[in-house]
């Protein structure tokens, strides 16, 4: 930017650099207005069970403790296994409870983790590297 | 600073800086395939649970398709299974698929694992569905 004669002039670099310091705003009025701020949300410790009821014996082992939980549909992440408890049902099947600790989010009153919502009675399509099904989530508290 | 004139220091800089950037995104693409090619790739075989109706149709060495029309891999072996009253059946299919933490994708990055519902087509049109019950890869490398 030159000053001459008390006129500004403007060279391609500011405007690039013009354009930039707009795109930084732009992005971060949107972070904030998308209520997804850094800042603006409250992050705490969750854990959650996620209950599955007819498991085929073959696969119901393929789930264990330190898996990575990830969303199925977003492929984000949405926890990591602390526990899973195994009961065999009368028609050989295997009645699955999953413990899953994660980060969480607040969203106006509602429990988002990574931006997938969850709470009480909500089936969550999920996987792990190894495993895949639909749970349903039995139990949610606040560590 | 003089436009059209003189360039210092610093727009070098942002000039170096812009042109990494905008390399960044048109090069990403074909990076992260090379990466992906190079080291990910893997030899996936797994097993479809599907209704012995279906499994009629399948034939040794036939490609199955994704209902895009993406190749999900070639049939290696049918079984019928017993224990379930022949009512279904098993096909293993093998791929070229990629491998990282995440687990296994074959075709356009579609996630494989046991227990996930495929939805398949055949070359002569018929198609169908299954689970996915067996999921073994070996690296290419």
């Amino acid at each position: 930017m030159k000053i001459n004669n008390n006129k500004i002039k403007f060279n391609v670099i500011d405007i690039i650099i013009s354009a930039f310091f707009a795109l930084a705003i732009i992005s971060s009025l949107y972070l904030f207005t998308q209520n997804q701020g850094i800042f603006t949300n409250t992050h705490y410790n969750v854990e959650y069970t996620l209950e599955i009821q007819s498991v085929d014996q073959e696969i119901a082992f393929n789930i264990s403790s330190g898996d990575t939980i990830y969303d199925s549909k977003s492929a984000t992440k949405i926890g990591q296994v602390s526990n899973v408890y195994h009961r065999l049902n009368p028609d050989k099947t295997y009645h699955v409870m999953v413990n899953i600790s994660a980060n969480a989010e607040n969203h106006n009153g509602y429990t988002t983790i990574n931006g997938v919502l969850i709470d009480k009675g909500y089936l969550l399509n999920f996987r792990t590297p190894q495993f895949s099904s639909i749970g349903k989530c039995v139990e949610l508290s606040i560590k | 600073m003089k436009f059209n004139k003189k360039f210092n220091f610093t727009d070098i800089i942002l000039i170096v800086v812009l042109l990494a950037v905008v390399c960044g995104f048109a090069f990403r693409a074909p990076i992260e395939k090379l990466i992906e090619n190079s080291f990910m790739k893997t030899e996936v075989n797994y097993v479809i649970e599907t209704e012995a109706d279906t499994l009629l149709n399948f034939e040794i060495g036939e490609d199955i398709y994704d209902i895009n029309g993406v190749s999900l891999g070639t049939v290696s072996k049918i079984d019928f299974s017993f224990e379930k009253m022949m009512t279904h059946g098993r096909v293993t299919l093998s791929a070229t698929g990629i491998k990282d933490n995440s687990g296994v994708y074959i075709g356009e990055k579609m996630f494989i694992a046991p227990g996930v519902n495929i939805s398949f087509k055949l070359d002569t049109g018929l198609s169908g569905s299954g689970t996915v019950k067996i999921v073994k890869t070996e690296s290419l490398k």
